[in-house]
């Protein structure tokens, strides 16, 4: 489509700045920095779930999806601005969050319960951490993340009018967040599972998954994807696509 | 080479187009802001800005075959009578890779722009011209094989700002 360099610019950068504000607010929560961390952890199964309510689990995976999520949007939300109609765009945008959030809120009910048991059967061990991380390197370097990953990257066509314009819209936010899930859900699980180094470990995975998204689509394969991306990435500033040699 | 400005939808086509035989026709609906907008620069009212039709996520497995679109062809006419209104032929090349989703894309096909702003002047100094709805007739070049269907995503039309 018609790519503009200025709109993407103030897109991104809006977009940026609500996830900053995510990563402000995970800094500054009581619970020692650490978004998703487990209360009252080697406990009965009883004092765990009392420790950690629901509702305040649910917050703190909200807060982490939006600080580590938010980057990966920039496209998607880009794509939905200029295939809406003006007066459309604010409640086209807010209809494809309410579909990838449901989507990423549901996942997080089981991670978050994988996350409990580790807590409850092996309180403060690195064991549950390293056995995520190693299958999560696994995952990382598997042909079915490509898979994901390139679904992730394809921005279907949206009904202009009316009631299947919304459809559309939530539709596009529910198959993103699906195919985000199955990329990035044992990465996300695996910050949650240290027991220290939490926050670093979760700024981390989410430059390692704001990185390979920059990589175009690939034939799914056995490689390495993001790392290198992303040690150039740490050097140069993130920049929107080139308007010059932007693709449709 | 001059970026491209903000672009801004004026309107669209309602569901997939399928492209059959010889070709296939859709009507773009304009919403009632953007008929507004469009009869203001197609008028001189409004300053001069490109507008712009949108063949978006063509898909299919047919590279061999050009489609050629047309605004406003009148039912059953000639498109041979009626080269005036052909905003641009384009060419499938790479439109199976760009489909199948592997090598480096995500399978969703190909998207051209064209301009089409001479064309939309002439038809409302004719005054022949319906802002609300405009018909774009999608024509192949030869007909394509009875197995073969070319889909477009989405017809749209676009108005980018003034400079």
């Amino acid at each position: 489509m018609i790519y503009n360099a200025r709109e993407w610019a103030r897109l991104r950068n809006a977009v940026l700045a609500v996830s900053v504000i995510a990563w402000i607010a995970i800094l500054l929560q009581p619970r020692v920095a650490s978004c998703c961390s487990v209360n009252g952890a080697g406990g009965s199964w009883r004092m765990l779930i009392a420790a950690n309510p629901p509702r305040a689990l649910a917050i703190d995976w909200a807060l982490m999806l939006v600080a580590m999520m938010a980057p990966m949007l920039v496209a998607p939300l880009y794509h939905i601005r200029i295939s809406s109609f003006a007066r459309r765009r604010l409640r086209s945008i807010a209809l494809f969050v309410l579909g990838y959030g449901a989507v990423w809120m549901a996942a997080g009910v089981v991670i978050v319960a994988m996350q409990l048991a580790a807590s409850w059967r092996l309180p403060q061990s690195y064991l549950p951490a390293i056995m995520a991380g190693l299958v999560a390197l696994v995952w990382q370097a598997s042909p079915l993340k490509q898979r994901c990953l390139n679904r992730c990257h394809s921005h279907r066509p949206l009904a202009a009018f009316g009631f299947a314009a919304d459809l559309d819209v939530l539709r596009f936010g529910a198959t993103t967040g699906i195919w985000c899930v199955g990329s990035c859900w044992l990465a996300m699980l695996f910050p949650m599972l240290l027991s220290e180094g939490h926050f670093i470990a979760m700024a981390a995975v989410a430059l390692l998954m704001f990185c390979e998204r920059l990589d175009p689509p690939r034939t799914p394969a056995w490689q390495w994807r993001g790392f290198g991306t992303a040690l150039r990435c740490v050097a140069l500033r993130p920049r929107g696509p080139d308007p010059l040699t932007a693709g449709p | 080479m001059t970026l491209p400005k903000e672009a801004e939808l004026l309107g669209a086509n309602s569901g997939e187009l399928e492209i059959k035989g010889s070709g296939a026709h859709t009507t773009v609906k304009l919403s009632s802001n953007a008929q507004r907008k469009l009869s203001g620069i197609l008028s001189g009212t409004n300053a001069a800005s490109p507008i712009y039709l949108g063949l978006e996520n063509v898909r299919g497995t047919f590279d061999a075959a050009i489609l050629s679109a047309f605004i406003n062809l009148p039912e059953n006419a000639r498109p041979s009578d009626h080269r005036d209104l052909l905003a641009e032929s384009v060419g499938l090349y790479g439109l199976r890779i760009a489909s199948v989703g592997q090598e480096g894309n995500a399978g969703e096909g190909l998207t051209f722009i064209v301009e089409i702003t001479q064309i939309l002047i002439a038809l409302f100094a004719s005054r022949s011209f319906d802002p609300a709805e405009i018909r774009v007739s999608i024509l192949t070049d030869r007909p394509l094989p009875d197995s073969v269907t070319i889909t477009i995503g989405r017809v749209s039309i676009f108005v980018t700002s003034p400079s």
